[in-house]
């Protein structure tokens, strides 16, 4: 094995076991791949590539099930290129790309130009997400199978809930038929639209109009029975809510194939940071209340809620510079999550094993992937080395984003990843590095 | 005018939360003492010579309008307006950036009414002079609960310790919002009624207590606020019909005999005779509502005077 390999990863504290421990080890990897998790170096390591992660931990590369690349369509915010070289900053080494680009990804050849792009982009790798129904419009069914083909990951719902409860089974049931994970957002559409805010206390003080918590609860288990009647799998990808975690608790009860995830925002900030008017505070689903955070966080201690996803919407800051009843939701989030996260962990909020497999084994598991967010024998060489005791400030101007959005501004962030190998080869960082002559 | 302001001082008047009694005081104190200049035969002071106040409506109205601009001629400022279908709001320029225009022209006190919650605050961050919310969304409309106050200390002869009823559509009200805000500060009590679809949920939390029906409200008050159904406002689901509207919520004489025999009636305007009020009680003994409309030119001469002098400027 060691005549093969091509780079150590030399001294670290190795995540494995589904991220449950770090156990010092040295890492080999060959041909894009893990050929060996070993306390004992080759005779020869020090004839090839190695990276010294003494004090590091050297994790597997971070998987984002839900990332807006911009592209195309919306080049002005971010392409992928950018969005792949923020990800690899921030520590991601694959991102599912939402299918809401202009125009919507729902056909083949939408699906190839993200495909052919990425592969140029020297970052992260970019896995297209597929719209389920024509123009996210939930009423005609995308062709699944020729977005498979041109390789998207799993097939998406799009912002909310489709309103139709039968073509939500019939999504289920196409997409089962050619094996494709589906994406819900578990949101009714029918209460959320038009509003820009959680309904709550800070709703009642600032008047704005706001979805109440029952709406994802509402979608999420009609949704979660619709999967069941078609006997397959729904991935909620943003649970944010006590009252959506107790339907989750009562669809996995139920013997439902449901798997949920929740965002860094959603784990961090409450409704109360939007009494300032702070469009970046904007973000969809809406920041809820301290109650809901706590419940969120629950579900994740106790695996129920399985996956974490940055949500990353760049925009720039003139689109953000506005009355925020009109402002489009979304922030950035690439770079910060990490950060965020471990902040969490080192406050005592989240365990670190629920972290770091919510962000690796979690989703990897979602997209059926079980070569992807893990060091193994075997697994893609997707892997991390990060420096976990540095405490530093997000600023947005020094990310590789070309987002200006960016929530998490001026907080405290832990953990700063130093290397970010993909596929084995270690990622160049070039700031600035966004096409500007996109066509 | 030698009103001194003593500590009351202001950068914006954005709202009514959060600011506390001693200054809400203050400012109706202020307000009594420039209603004093509207009812001499020379109508004018000149505290604000020099002074340019910029009326910026990004949302029709007419009466907050007029009243501003009555206020800022009586105290000698200048004054220049732009309307949103006057703007180039209607042509794709942002909010910002028409404002930032009006900037250059350098007003000292930009007025602004629009649709958007938080649009004046927005502003307050980005510009240097003094913003007044005339107006924002659902959110506040701080001179409304002002004039409202100033109306019923006059008559009443004071806030705390009262029963105030506000009924109708408190969820898309910015003017219960002010004045749940402002009443609950002074110590009033403020009971709120109206169609479960218009009373949004937890609102007790702010400090005013939620009555099933009008006559609850209405037992033994000492002033009812009704409000207006705000039609442009609100979706087709909220209330069946204007008949059923009438019946079920509106003020009626009758509905009027269990409040406290000097009960005062309000309406902030415009108002829909004969949806929410009958015509008999808005022209009846108990309304006060035309004083209103002639305490909000005081009020709003007393935050523009406030608002003027925190430049130094005018002594």
């Amino acid at each position: 094995m060691s005549t093969e390999t091509r780079l150590v990863i030399r001294g670290g504290r190795v995540v494995v076991d589904d991220a449950t421990k770090a156990v010092p080890a040295h890492v080999l990897v060959a041909d894009g791949r893990v050929t060996g998790i070993t306390n004992d170096l080759p005779s020869d390591w020090a004839s090839v590539d190695s990276i010294d992660a003494t004090g590091r931990l050297v994790a597997p590369g971070l998987i984002c099930l839900r990332t807006h690349v911009c592209e195309p369509g919306f080049e002005w915010r971010e392409d992928i290129r950018s969005a792949s070289q923020a990800a690899a900053a921030g520590g991601f080494t694959t991102i599912c790309a939402r299918p809401d680009t202009d125009p919507v990804n729902d056909v083949r050849a939408v699906t190839e130009q993200i495909v052919t792009r990425s592969q140029l982009a020297p970052g992260a790798h970019v896995f297209p997400v597929g719209a389920a129904t024509l123009g996210l419009k939930g009423e005609h069914l995308s062709e699944m199978g020729d977005l498979r083909d041109a390789g998207c990951v799993a097939v998406s719902t799009g912002e909310t809930s489709l309103r139709s409860t039968r073509m939500m089974r019939r999504v289920f049931e196409y997409a089962r038929s050619v094996g494709l994970p589906v994406f819900s957002s578990g949101e009714d559409s029918w209460l959320s639209n038009g509003t820009v805010m959680h309904e709550g206390q800070a709703s009642l003080r600032l008047g704005m109009s706001a979805v109440p918590p029952e709406g994802e609860a509402t979608a999420m288990f009609r949704d979660g029975l619709m999967a069941h009647l078609a006997e397959t799998s729904v991935h909620f990808q943003r649970v944010t809510t006590a009252a959506g975690v107790r339907v989750l608790r009562r669809l996995l009860e139920d013997g439902v194939q449901v798997t949920a995830g929740t965002t860094p925002h959603h784990l961090c900030f409450t409704e109360d940071d939007v009494a300032t008017f702070d469009t970046n505070t904007r973000v969809d689903p809406p920041l809820r209340s301290c109650a809901d955070v706590e419940a969120v966080r629950q579900a994740l201690r106790d695996g129920v809620i399985t996956t974490i996803a940055t949500d990353h919407s760049p925009m720039t800051s003139i689109e953000k510079l506005v009355e925020y009843e009109f402002c489009e939701p979304g922030t950035t989030g690439l770079e910060s999550a990490l950060g965020a996260l471990l902040n969490l962990v080192r406050e005592g909020s989240l365990p670190l094993n629920r972290v770091l497999s919510a962000l690796t084994t979690g989703p990897a598991n979602v997209l059926r992937r079980h070569d992807l967010g893990r060091i193994a024998e075997g697994a893609v060489a997707d892997i991390i080395v990060v420096q976990d005791s540095i405490s530093w400030r997000a600023k947005g101007e020094q990310m590789l984003t070309s987002g200006e959005n960016q929530l998490f501004e001026g907080r405290e962030m832990i953990g700063q990843v130093e290397v970010t190998l993909v596929d084995g080869e270690q990622v160049e960082l070039t700031p600035g590095g966004r096409n500007v002559d996109f066509r | 005018m030698t009103a001194g302001t003593g500590e009351l001082t202001f950068d914006h008047l954005l709202g009514l939360e959060g600011m506390d009694q001693t200054r809400i005081t203050a400012l109706l104190d202020l307000s009594q003492r420039m209603k004093e200049i509207g009812e001499r035969p020379l109508k004018k002071v000149p505290s604000l010579r020099g002074k340019t106040v910029c009326f910026f409506f990004v949302e029709p109205s007419t009466r907050t309008k007029m009243s501003f601009g009555v206020a800022a001629k009586r105290l000698s400022a200048d004054t220049m307006s732009l309307t949103a279908s006057g703007s180039s709001l209607k042509k794709g320029e942002t909010l910002l950036d028409t404002a930032m225009n009006l900037q250059a022209m350098g007003p000292d006190i930009l007025v602004i009414r629009h649709r958007a919650a938080g649009a004046p605050h927005f502003l307050s961050k980005h510009l240097s002079a003094s913003i007044v919310n005339a107006g924002d969304g659902r959110h506040e409309h701080p001179t409304q609960a002002l004039l409202d106050m100033l109306t019923i200390r006059e008559r009443l002869g004071r806030l705390e310790g009262l029963n105030v009823a506000i009924i109708g559509d408190i969820a898309n009200s910015r003017v219960a919002r002010s004045n749940i805000f402002g009443l609950t500060t002074m110590g009033a009590n403020v009971r709120l009624s109206g169609p479960a679809t218009m009373i949004p949920k937890g609102i007790d939390q702010l400090g005013a207590t939620v009555v099933p029906s009008i006559e609850d409200a209405t037992d033994g008050a000492d002033v009812v606020m009704m409000l207006r159904i705000q039609k442009e406002r609100m979706g087709s689901d909220l209330f069946p019909s204007d008949r059923e509207y009438h019946r079920q919520f509106g003020l009626t004489k009758d509905r009027l005999r269990n409040a406290k025999p000097n009960v005062i009636v309000m309406h902030p305007g415009p108002i829909n005779r004969g949806v929410e009020i009958t015509p008999e009680v808005a022209d009846g003994p108990n309304s006060v509502i035309l004083d209103q409309v002639t305490n909000g030119v005081a009020v709003r001469m007393a935050v523009l005077y406030v608002l003027a002098h925190r430049t130094g400027g005018a002594k």
